[in-house]
């Protein structure tokens, strides 16, 4: 048994503050890799942060090898702003201000930068060097199924992608030198990663949770710093591509009222997945699944339901997207 | 034999000189009775009495003996289409910057008003003049479970909201003034028709469970005037009461709130649950050390509000975040009244 150490990064601000960024860490006192799972780069995905948790609690008991550097808040200025990025205020994306202060873009950080370029640098030295694995996990839309997004690398990280054990699986090339993002910056280094995107920020899904842990730890038992192999459910690791996908859209102005379904599901061709309430004449327009396959995406949206509420409204325009099915 | 609804329009007249149609269906049982508004999407972001409305059009065309029904699912258009409570609001603005534009504020409607006053004047000409029993359907935050807003002056109201079997009725100050706009309820009430709101939890979705509570209740209502044959569907378990004095339920109430900063991660209830004395509502992972410091309930009784929220959590992401600040709310446990004792009773205009 290994218990799990509490320390933490200190970052000094640009204002002479110092933020303190707890962490896990925990030693088998065995050689093997040295493993940094991190959440909340952004600081409205914390779904990975209750995974971390959870995490901490099983290795403490059944590490086996190696090293667990576990960093359940990355960017704990982030998260007590409530917004994916410091600065950027109400219903703010994809802009320079964004850009500036979207961390995951900062690595390996500036110890003369502004605060977010600080705190990745703090990080970077104190953490992410000493790592041979990262796994960073992310929230995306709760429209959007939970995915491993992964590197095909031909070696490590194209195992850690492969071990996870995910429903859906987006495959990426190898990081360009540019890339300023964690995962590229621990391959670049001669390292292996992935990430995850969980399914619905500025919440905590108690199926989201469980779906990462058990991701996680099948990546911890790949690399035989658990027990045991990777629990691989059926129909996993399906891989998304434009190709594959086949995109369901309002056929005309109105209400969708979904049915319930859960995302990740097998569908069939055929299949109702809810109705339309049109706006002209009150009708209701029955939505069916053109195709089967697996429920990649679902629910009336428009581009920026991350931040704007109004996005997640399931009031559609013609052609606004209701469902998006994976077939393989 | 089934009856069929018609579907017609009320048509407003902008200040730009466009036209908005509002579609509604009505539906006459050909025998005299009560003309019963169902009227849901004032405010464009709720949208969950939609879907009730469009079901109740089914049961009415099948059940309904008596009186006609008014059913309105998409009463403010340019809200609906704007995603936003009214077409004045921008980014993250609350409820209550309105300019004039929140149109439960602004009932019998204005011809000559602004646009939302102009769009509430062709509904009130076309539907709700012709209307004595509304339903007003809303939709507030996740965080607050779905309850019935009524009045204790009025025998109607009171009886709607008891025959509603909605869990929680919020008993409500008849306005006391007309500064801040009519609305549709006290449009009713204070006429002698009967008026109830329901706000069915949350916004911006659509969900099976609040569309049952909504439809039960709409067809309750249809039963209890004998629009329809039947008793009203009796709620399972005890109906539990607030206000309108803080006095009126303080000492049933338990609020709880963030003993620590940290990430209050929910135990996989929901508002109007039931919860034991004791039970495990969720933890906080703290800030300071990442311990898991547990929230348990302090007593037995419904949940009023779950999860962690701050104000404006029904206009913006951010107050939805479960990163909780010290003192920030994470639930709110409400005991029924004892049997025997009433809420509010003394209170009448």
């Amino acid at each position: 048994m290994s218990a799990a150490a509490l320390d933490y990064v200190e970052t000094a601000l640009h204002d002479g503050r110092r933020l303190r960024t707890p962490f896990w860490r925990i030693d088998s006192d065995r050689d093997g890799p040295t493993l940094l799972v991190v959440a909340a780069q952004h600081g409205n995905e914390v779904q990975g942060s209750e995974v971390i948790r959870r995490l901490a609690a099983i290795c403490a008991e059944d590490l086996v090898a190696g090293t667990m550097l576990l960093v359940p808040f990355m960017n704990l200025l982030a998260v007590r702003h409530r917004r994916n990025s410091i600065k950027i205020g109400p219903e703010e994306k994809h802009t320079d201000l964004h850009k500036a202060h979207n961390i995951n873009g900062q690595w390996p950080g500036d110890p003369r930068g502004g605060d977010v370029q600080r705190l990745a640098y703090a990080l970077d030295h104190a953490l992410v060097q000493h790592c041979t694995h990262v796994i960073d996990l992310h929230c995306w839309c709760k429209f959007w199924a939970t995915a491993t997004l992964a590197t095909d690398d031909g070696g490590e990280s194209r195992r850690m992608g492969e071990a996870a054990g995910t429903r859906f699986i987006r495959w990426g090339d190898i990081p360009s030198p540019e890339q300023p993002q964690l995962r590229a910056t621990v391959i670049r280094r001669g390292g292996a990663g992935m990430a995850m995107e969980l399914s619905g920020q500025y919440c905590v899904y108690e199926r989201e949770v469980r779906t990462g842990l058990q991701a996680v730890g099948n990546v911890a038992r790949m690399l035989g710093m658990l027990p045991g192999e990777p629990e691989l459910p059926p129909d996993t690791g399906i891989e998304v591509t434009d190709e594959r996908e086949t995109v369901v859209e309002a056929p005309c102005e109105g209400l969708f009222v979904a049915d319930q379904m859960q995302l990740e599901q097998r569908i069939e061709a055929g299949q109702r997945l809810g109705h339309l309430i049109r706006a002209d004449d009150l009708s209701a327009i029955e939505i069916t699944a053109p195709v089967g396959g697996w429920l990649w995406r679902f629910g009336s949206h428009r581009p920026d339901p991350d931040v704007r509420l109004p996005d997640q409204h399931p009031w559609s325009d013609p052609g606004d997207p209701l469902a998006s099915i994976v077939s393989t | 034999m089934a009856l069929e609804a018609t579907l017609n329009r009320a048509t407003a007249t902008l200040t730009d000189g466009s036209e908005v149609h509002t579609p509604w269906w009505h539906i006459d049982s050909g025998g005299e009775g009560e003309a019963l508004l169902v009227i849901a999407a004032q405010h464009g972001n709720e949208v969950q009495g939609c879907e009730v409305i469009r079901r109740f059009r089914e049961v009415c065309e099948r059940e309904l003996r008596r009186g006609e029904v008014f059913l309105v699912p998409f009463a403010n258009l340019p809200a609906i289409r704007h995603r936003r409570s009214h077409t004045s609001l921008g980014p993250e603005q609350p409820y209550g910057d309105d300019r004039g534009h929140n149109m439960n504020r602004t009932w019998p409607g204005d011809p000559d008003g602004n646009d939302t006053e102009r769009v509430a004047h062709s509904l009130h000409e076309a539907v709700v003049r012709h209307c004595s029993r509304c339903l007003d359907l809303h939709s507030w935050s996740r965080f607050t479970a779905t309850a019935a807003l009524a009045r204790r002056d009025s025998g109607l109201s009171q009886q709607m909201a008891e025959a509603s079997a909605v869990r929680f009725i919020q008993w409500r100050k008849p306005p006391s003034g007309q500064s801040g706009g009519k609305t549709i309820g006290a449009l009713f009430n204070d006429s002698g028709r009967g008026g109830l709101t329901i706000e069915l939890a949350p916004q911006w979705v659509i969900r099976e469970k609040e569309v049952a509570v909504g439809l039960r209740a709409a067809t309750n209502l249809a039963r209890l005037f004998g629009m329809m044959a039947g008793e009203p569907e009796p709620l399972d378990g005890p109906c539990v009461e607030l206000g309108p004095e803080k006095e009126d339920h303080e000492d049933r109430l338990h609020e709880l709130t963030a003993p620590c900063a940290g990430l209050f991660v929910e135990a996989g209830l929901e508002t109007s649950d039931h919860v034991e004395e004791g039970q495990v509502l969720g933890h906080i992972i703290r800030e300071a050390h990442l311990e898991r410091v547990e929230i348990t309930a302090p007593a037995a009784g419904w949940l009023w509000e779950y999860g962690c929220h701050r104000p404006n959590c029904d206009v913006a992401l951010p107050p939805q975040h479960p990163w909780a600040d010290e003192g920030d709310a994470l639930a709110a446990v409400l005991e029924p009244r004892p049997e025997g004792e009433r809420t509010g009773e003394s209170t009448s205009a």
